[in-house]
Formats: structure tokens, C-alpha cells, sequence
């Protein structure tokens, strides 16, 4: 009989079996199954004639079968398992449509849109990606699988927006979205559709009673002051002199005097 | 109109043969000469068989290596063919006509097939080890994995954790080294005590073990003690496990 080691069994004990090794063929233990699978869809006299009954589909049912008998891991290897996957996405996404983001009192949903935002930390840096959402008042980025708001303004900080195109590193151009803050911070995001999603924040923002500024007056190229260090406009680095040290350049000492 | 004949298997007969009701859904089983080669057939349309149902499958799967068996036992030597190989006629061609020219064009190549496994049978051979068991073995037996697993209980948790990974890389390496030395053994072993063998795909095992080799193995029909002594040698090692199915008719080996 069978003298291979029942896997359940401590192999201490079952490496003990004297028996003479038999070979085994039951094939109504799921084993041997396999092992019969395995020879009639793959192997056998092959036919290369024309009176052959084409064989298109034919190892689907093999691979079905094969995929039920050996378990699990088989299974994903071979697909099967994706119907179930999508459910559990299905179910997932279900789950996550339930938690929205709480908005304020009397305050509006404008848009919700898929994109990411910027996020940059000392020398951490990267793009975080979630829901966009505009109401009447604020600008946000949620995510939900993490609850949290990675990044929120109230849209009367905005001064200026502009969108630059930009090569991503998967090689494809991208639409950036540069948001000036007050305070001369930028954000950058990148939405899902940059036209509607910018069309509808100028909207939100003009009804909220504010104008928005001209960028290029903060587009300024910035250069260190070789002085002080500190980042400054390249124009009143040249031009005039580094607001903070009073540093001036040679060209501009030389227009002086 | 079309039909056709769905080929189970090749046997050495000259006889118009029945077999019975014992194919796939019960249908009649019997042999188209040509010769002194026979093909094993049973009349179906001229369509593959499918079904989504895989206990249907799993049916006709068991049927056609039945009637296989069923020749092999009555009939001698056989050449299995695989599972749903139909053999179309034409609009006015003769289906037996028709499986004969196959039979006739290919008369050689049967004949030379049918005579290298006369006699013989297909054992299947797979081989696996518990990595687990072995790992922890290696760790006692090899002084320098030993050294150094006996250094990460002394070192703090950030250190531990890089000797860990160190430990770990070496035991991989270790491992295989050792599969492909026993897999080079016990490949030896076996070919001694077999006249053919074919190398199969690893299958993946459940974790800790793993398969370090698939053989199907080319050996007498009737008398696979050689080949059962051996293996019952190498199932004899310390956390080696050694699975043997067979007789089955000659599938890779035709």
C-alpha cells in the first residue's frame, strides 16, 4: 500500500515506515486526481492531422479542474479565483462609498475627483493620492482608507492658480495644478480632469466674493542670496538688492556708482 | 453529414473488437483495425466535448482513462491519447475510412511507439522536503549558520534584525546547494532501477515543503519493486517524503 508519509503525521513518525514503497492509484483521493489530470490534458499520442477536431478551449476544462483539485494558490495562479476577487472589491468599495468626508455645516459639495497631491516634508516627498473634494468654501484631499485629510485649504487662501505640463516619470505628460496660497506657498496637485477641475474652482472661488491674481507675479524665479542664503527673487537679487542682508550684486554696485 | 470518432488509445490488434458500453456517457467502445494496430474508438458529432461542470469533467476524465485501462488489460500494449481527441470525416468520407488513412500514414511511428513500451508501464515519482526541518538542521549541523544564530540572541533588536536577514540568505544558499545535490542522487538512484524517465514541472506544496523533483518514470508493467525499493530508501531519510502513483498507461512516453 501507500508508503508515503501522511503530511498530517510528525515526520519523525511517518519517515519510520519499513513497508516495501508501493506504487499508489486511487483516484478518488484527490492525489491521484491531479496526477491523472496531469497526463491526459497534457501528454498522450499527439495527432498532427488534418481530421483533428480543433482543440481551441479544450484545456480550459482541464485547467478548471485542475485549478479545483489543487488548491487555492493553483486557483489565483490560474484565475479562477477573480470572479471571487471582484466581489471582494465590490464589497470594498461599497464599504468605502459609505465614508464620506464630513462636511461642515451648511457647507456644499462642488465637485469630488480623483487626484493627488504633493506632499513634501523635509526630504520626504511625494504625491498622495485620494478623493479631491471642493465645496463652497474649502478645497480638500481625503482619503478615505485612511481616514484622514492630507490636505486642506479654504479656498479664499487661494491667489492664484495656474496648470504646467510636466513629464511624469512613467514618461507621459501630466497636467500639474500649481495652487499660490497666501503666504507664497505653492501646493501642487494633479487631478483626474484638470479643465473641469480648475473651471469649477475659479467658479467657486469668484462666488465666494474673492478675484484671483495674476501668476506671474508669483512665478518669479528664486535664487540663493550668495550672501545670506536666503531664497529670493532672482529680479531683486540683480535689480535691487537681497531684502533680508542688503546684499548687491556687482553689476548693480556698478550701475550705482 | 460530418461525424466523427473520438480516439481513446492505440492497441497492437488486428480484431474488430467490443469493448462494451464503458465510454465517456456510456456510449459503445470498440476497435478500427488497420492491420495489426487498432485504434480504440466510440462515435460522437464532430465536437469537442466541454462542459462548465466539473464533476461532469471529472467523470469523463475518469471514463477515458478507464477504457484505456480496460484495453491495456484486455488488449496489451497502449498508447493513450489525451483527453477529447476526435477525429473528423468529412461530407461523404467513410469514418472508419478515415480513421484507417490515419492510422495507415502514421503506421510507423505507432509501430515504433508501441514497441518501446511493451511491457512497460508509467510510474509517477515526486520527491519533496520539509524546508522547515532541514533549515533547522543545517542551523545545528553548519558552524557558521550555528554562529551566527547564536550571535543574534546577544545582539539588540535593530542588529538582531540584519543578522536575521544575513542568516536567512545563507540558509537559501545552503538549501540550494542541497536540493540540487540530492536532486543529482537521487536522479541517479532512480535511473538505475527505470528504463526512461521524463522530467516533470516542480508542483507547489503547501509551506514548509517543497518539491525538489517530478519524475515520470519509464518501468516494467508488473514488476515495479526495483524502482519501490529504491524509492523506499530515499522516503527513509529524515524529512524527505516520496509520493509513487502508478501503473498508468505510457502518457509521456509516446
Amino acid at each position: 500500500m501507500f508508503a508515503s508519509p501522511d503530511p498530517g503525521l510528525p515526520t519523525h513518525l511517518c519517515n519510520r515506515a519499513k513497508r516495501q514503497m508501493e506504487p499508489e492509484r486511487d483516484w478518488k483521493g484527490r492525489a491521484t486526481l491531479v496526477d491523472l489530470l496531469d497526463r491526459i490534458f497534457d501528454k498522450g499520442v499527439v495527432l498532427y492531422a488534418d481530421v483533428i477536431i480543433s482543440v481551441a478551449g479544450i484545456p480550459l476544462i482541464g485547467v478548471n479542474l485542475r485549478a479545483v483539485l489543487a488548491g487555492m494558490e493553483t486557483m489565483l495562479e490560474y484565475g479562477v479565483m477573480q470572479d471571487m476577487d471582484v466581489k471582494t472589491r465590490m464589497w470594498e468599495s461599497q464599504k468605502s462609498k459609505t465614508k464620506e468626508v464630513p462636511l461642515i455645516k451648511g457647507e456644499e459639495l462642488v465637485l469630488k475627483m480623483y487626484g493627488s497631491y504633493h506632499y513634501k516634508s523635509g526630504i520626504y516627498n511625494a504625491w498622495k493620492s485620494g478623493h479631491i473634494y471642493l465645496t463652497n468654501t474649502r478645497l480638500l484631499l481625503y482619503q478615505k482608507e485612511f481616514n484622514e485629510k492630507v490636505f486642506e485649504t479654504p479656498i479664499d487662501r487661494i491667489k492664484a492658480i495656474t496648470v504646467i505640463r510636466q513629464t511624469s516619470f512613467t514618461g507621459k505628460d501630466k497636467n500639474i495644478i500649481h495652487l499660490y496660497l497666501q503666504g507664497k506657498k505653492v501646493v501642487r496637485l494633479s487631478v483626474h480632469d484638470t479643465e473641469k477641475f480648475k473651471q469649477e474652482l475659479e467658479s467657486s472661488i469668484e462666488k465666494a466674493g474673492m478675484t484671483l491674481d495674476e501668476v506671474n507675479q508669483y512665478e518669479e524665479e528664486k535664487e540663493t542670496c550668495p550672501q545670506c542664503g536666503i531664497l529670493a527673487p532672482v529680479k531683486e537679487l540683480l535689480e535691487k538688492e537681497c531684502s533680508k542682508c542688503g546684499w548687491v550684486s556687482i553689476t548693480q554696485k556698478k550701475n550705482k556708482s | 453529414m460530418a461525424e466523427g470518432r473520438y480516439v481513446y488509445c492505440i492497441v497492437e490488434s488486428s480484431q474488430e473488437t467490443q469493448l462494451g458500453n464503458i465510454g465517456i456517457n456510456g456510449i459503445r467502445v470498440y476497435t478500427i483495425p488497420y492491420q495489426d494496430i487498432s485504434a480504440i474508438v466510440h462515435n460522437c458529432p464532430p465536437e469537442p466535448y466541454e462542459s462548465e461542470d466539473n464533476d461532469v469533467v471529472k467523470n469523463w476524465v475518469i471514463t477515458h482513462e478507464k477504457v484505456i485501462e480496460t484495453a491495456w488489460e484486455r488488449l496489451g500494449i497502449v498508447l493513450p491519447l489525451g483527453f477529447d481527441t476526435i477525429i473528423r470525416t468529412g461530407e461523404e468520407k467513410d469514418p472508419k475510412k478515415v480513421v484507417r488513412d490515419w492510422i495507415k500514414e502514421d503506421y510507423q511511428n505507432l509501430k515504433k511507439k508501441l514497441d518501446r513500451v511493451r511491457g512497460k508501464a508509467e510510474y509517477g515519482v515526486q520527491i519533496s522536503w520539509d524546508t522547515k526541518i532541514i533549515s533547522h538542521a543545517l542551523i545545528e549541523k553548519d558552524e557558521e549558520l550555528n554562529k551566527l544564530s547564536e550571535d543574534i540572541k546577544s545582539k539588540p533588536k535593530g542588529v538582531a534584525y540584519m543578522y536575521r536577514q544575513k542568516l536567512e540568505k545563507l540558509i537559501r544558499e545552503k538549501l540550494l546547494r542541497e536540493a540540487e545535490n540530492h536532486f543529482k542522487e537521487f536522479y541517479g538512484r532512480i535511473k538505475k532501477c527505470t528504463e526512461d524517465i521524463r522530467m516533470e514541472k516542480i508542483k507547489k506544496e503547501e509551506e514548509p515543503r517543497q518539491m525538489l523533483m517530478n519524475l515520470s518514470c519509464l518501468a516494467d508493467k508488473n514488476d515495479a519493486k526495483a524502482l519501490g525499493d529504491e524509492l523506499d530508501k530515499i522516503n527513509n531519510k529524515e524529512s524527505i517524503f516520496v509520493r509513487f502513483t502508478g501503473p498508468w498507461p505510457p502518457y509521456s512516453f509516446v
